[in-house]
């Protein structure tokens, strides 16, 4: 189910952020543009979640931190940002009370550009 | 193991079993190869710090970790970092170690070793050489004294105080002695990951902060490192971890006589090396997505 | 052979079989071990040149030589010449095609993956253009030694007691090397590498002695030293990693054979 979220005017799915998550996880796994939605159904509630806990939108949460390059094509990393985010989704994760919750918001950025890996289970 | 096929198996392995420990043994025989590899110029200039992550506070972990590193450093039970000690050459410049080897027989006078040739000829035309090579190279920075710490630390509090970025001095050092001490530490690094596979582990070369690996180990100033820190642990998946990675064509590598004769290389002798399982299947493997699904599921890692 | 038996028979050897030539096809063992070792991002920082003795006159033998060892060039058949690339970094961003993180190649093949934080977009959007800039595509190859150069070129090291032959490093001088064998300026010398057939016994002496093994490792950090298990130590020496070590008590006699055959001047 998804959650009523203000702050999203239009489904998630039609963000720029979402829609290249969408494309590049489904190129990496092998999975059909046709069957990318239902593959990755929860993690997009699961992002929606989480944009409400941020209080922000998809694109602006990867505008945050990535800003166009100085030099040429490309983009930046602001890695005072993703440090940022990177304690939020912990945050995140331990309100929801699942890993599973926090590797979907962290899919979505790794496939955007913003690098960064989770501690690993033990 | 056959050594063509340790060749053959290492890879930079970087999904560890996280939950499986390291005998002490092994990490012992690892060494103990180090121990072992050549010494350039006869000097004794690698130093090893073995860690234990399990035995590290959960601040000195955090100290190591960084956005892109932080599941490695979570799943490998040890790490193995690497050092130079510069003053290695200094204490050389006796030339004991040298004259013993002479009285040992193991630098045979025929080939011009003799104590005198040691103090007249090697210690001041090869070992001197180094030290006072007058071309140096930044290694570094120093590190921010303990006050400009505190004062950023008050500024990110909001203490409103504005912290200004002081100008350090670059840390340099005389390139030939920065050559010899990466030299003895990639030969050193070379027998520890082959040994590790050999001792049936996977290990991987990762970047950690030169600066904190310094702390951490409490190692003193004339200790140098640039080198990677040696990840070690039980695979995680394959063996295979996707297949050989890719090289660029052999000739563009190596010469044959002279620069730009290429060495050809022979498709016979890549074979036999199949067969010896040096060289292996090479990436990609149509089965690792996969097992990379599967190890996401398993370690709790994003895809 | 057995791994640690490759690197317990390992030595520093000067007696060469001079009329012995080495077999072409065991040299590019040695250079497909090489390549096998680990890079930083998949970059051959390593290049070497093989010359052959009987291919060299002793004018171009005598412009490698240094104050360290300067015979041995005149004895082993091989002498591999091995070299740290500085514009390696450079050439891997501006040929794509190489298989190297620029390309894409770790990316595709699953070596980089999303688990640990990789993906096309990073690559593509984020790093090549930061190595593509200015200031990190121009700035001015460094001299200072590479570890990793160094891994590949003593896994050819190895390679070569695996193949039967016994290989010594020795340093060269770069001028004349350079003259001879035509290099770019941009390749900084590491070591050469003389390779051969030994004339001695593989005992060669027998092992080096070192610092005590308990100066050399530390657990933890370097306020303790990491003890050496007595037990392991001897699993080792049946593996052969560990062996008799110098002096050994017949070398005296070996060396004054090996100079009267080489008609080398009279040993101390």
């Amino acid at each position: 189910m998804s959650v009523p979220f203000h702050l999203l005017d239009r489904p998630i799915t039609e963000y720029i952020g979402v829609k290249l998550w969408l494309e590049e996880y489904g190129q990496f796994w092998g999975i059909p543009p046709s069957m990318i939605d239902q593959e990755l159904s929860s993690s997009l509630l699961i992002l929606e979640r989480f944009c409400a806990f941020v209080g922000k939108d998809p694109d602006q949460i990867a505008g945050e931190c990535l800003r166009p390059s100085k030099v040429g094509e490309g983009v930046m990393l602001r890695t005072k940002a993703r440090r940022e985010y990177i304690g939020l989704i912990a945050d995140f994760e331990r309100k929801e009370g699942s890993r599973a919750s926090g590797s979907a918001v962290r899919s979505f950025f790794i496939h955007n550009g913003v690098a960064m890996t989770p501690s690993a289970l033990r | 193991m056959e050594f063509k096929e340790v060749v053959g198996w290492r890879r930079s392995i970087r999904f560890f079993a996280p939950w499986r420990p390291v005998e002490r043994e092994k990490v012992q025989a690892i060494l103990e190869a180090v121990y072992r590899a050549p010494k350039v110029l006869e000097l004794d200039i690698v130093r090893c710090v073995v860690i234990y992550r399990d035995a590290l506070t959960a601040e000195q972990l955090e100290s190591i970790r960084s956005p892109i590193n932080s599941a490695q450093i979570d799943m490998a039970p040890v790490y193995i970092q690497f050092f130079a000690d510069l003053q290695a050459a200094e204490r050389a410049m006796d030339g004991g170690h040298l004259k013993e080897l002479i009285d040992l027989d193991l630098l045979p006078a025929s080939f011009g070793w003799t104590h005198d040739y040691v103090d007249r000829v090697i210690v001041p035309q090869v070992y001197k050489r180094i030290l006072t090579d007058s071309n140096r190279v930044v290694v570094g920075r120093r590190p921010p004294l303990l006050q400009e710490v505190e004062e950023q630390a008050q500024a990110r509090a909001g203490g409103g105080r504005t912290v200004v970025a002081v100008e350090a001095e670059p840390a340099t050092l005389p390139l030939s002695l920065l050559v010899l001490a990466n030299t003895a530490v990639g030969i050193a690094q070379a027998h520890a990951l082959l040994s590790a596979f050999d001792e049936g582990l996977g290990a991987h070369l990762c970047g950690i902060s030169p600066v904190v690996m310094k702390q951490l180990c409490r190692i003193p100033d004339y200790w140098h490192t640039g080198a990677s820190t040696m990840l070690l642990g039980y695979h995680a998946g394959s063996w295979e971890d996707g297949g050989q990675r890719p090289r660029e064509p052999f000739e563009e590598d190596f010469f044959e006589g002279r620069y730009g004769t290429p060495f050809v290389q022979d498709p016979g002798v890549v074979g036999r090396l199949k067969a010896e399982r040096m060289i292996q299947d090479e990436a990609p493997l149509a089965w690792r997505r996969g097992e990379l699904s599967a190890l996401a599921d398993m370690l709790g890692l994003p895809k | 052979m057995e791994f640690k038996r490759v690197l317990g028979r390992r030595r520093s050897f000067h007696y060469f079989a001079t009329w012995r030539p080495v077999e072409r096809e065991k040299i590019q063992a040695m250079l497909e071990a090489a390549r096998r070792a680990s890079r930083a991002v998949n970059t051959p920082f390593f290049k070497a040149v093989v010359t052959y003795r009987d291919r060299l006159s002793q004018e171009e033998r005598n412009q490698f030589k240094t104050a360290w060892e300067p015979t041995v060039f005149d004895f082993a058949p091989v002498s591999i010449f091995w070299y740290h690339d500085t514009e390696a970094r450079v050439a891997y961003v501006d040929r794509l095609k190489r298989p190297g993180v620029p390309s894409g190649a770790l990316q595709d093949n699953a070596v980089m993956a999303p688990l640990l934080g990789w993906s096309r977009r990073f690559l593509s959007e984020v790093i090549l253009p930061e190595l593509l800039a200015p200031g990190g595509r121009s700035a001015p190859p460094a001299r200072g030694g590479n570890s990793d150069a160094a891994m590949a070129m003593e896994q050819a090291l190895l390679c070569a007691y695996d193949e039967g032959l016994a290989a010594t490093l020795v340093p060269f001088d770069e001028d004349g090397a350079r003259t001879v064998l035509g290099v770019p300026e941009v390749w900084e010398p590491l070591l050469a590498m003389l390779v051969g057939y030994p004339a001695e016994s593989w005992e060669a002496g027998g092992q080096a002695p070192g610092l005590p093994f308990e100066d050399v490792f530390f657990a933890g950090s370097m306020d303790t030293a990491f003890e050496r298990d007595p037990q392991v130590v001897a699993r080792l020496q049946s593996e052969e990693l560990i062996q008799e070590q110098a002096p050994i008590a017949w070398r005296k006699h070996e060396i004054r054979g090996l100079d009267r055959m080489f008609r080398l001047p009279a040993s101390r």
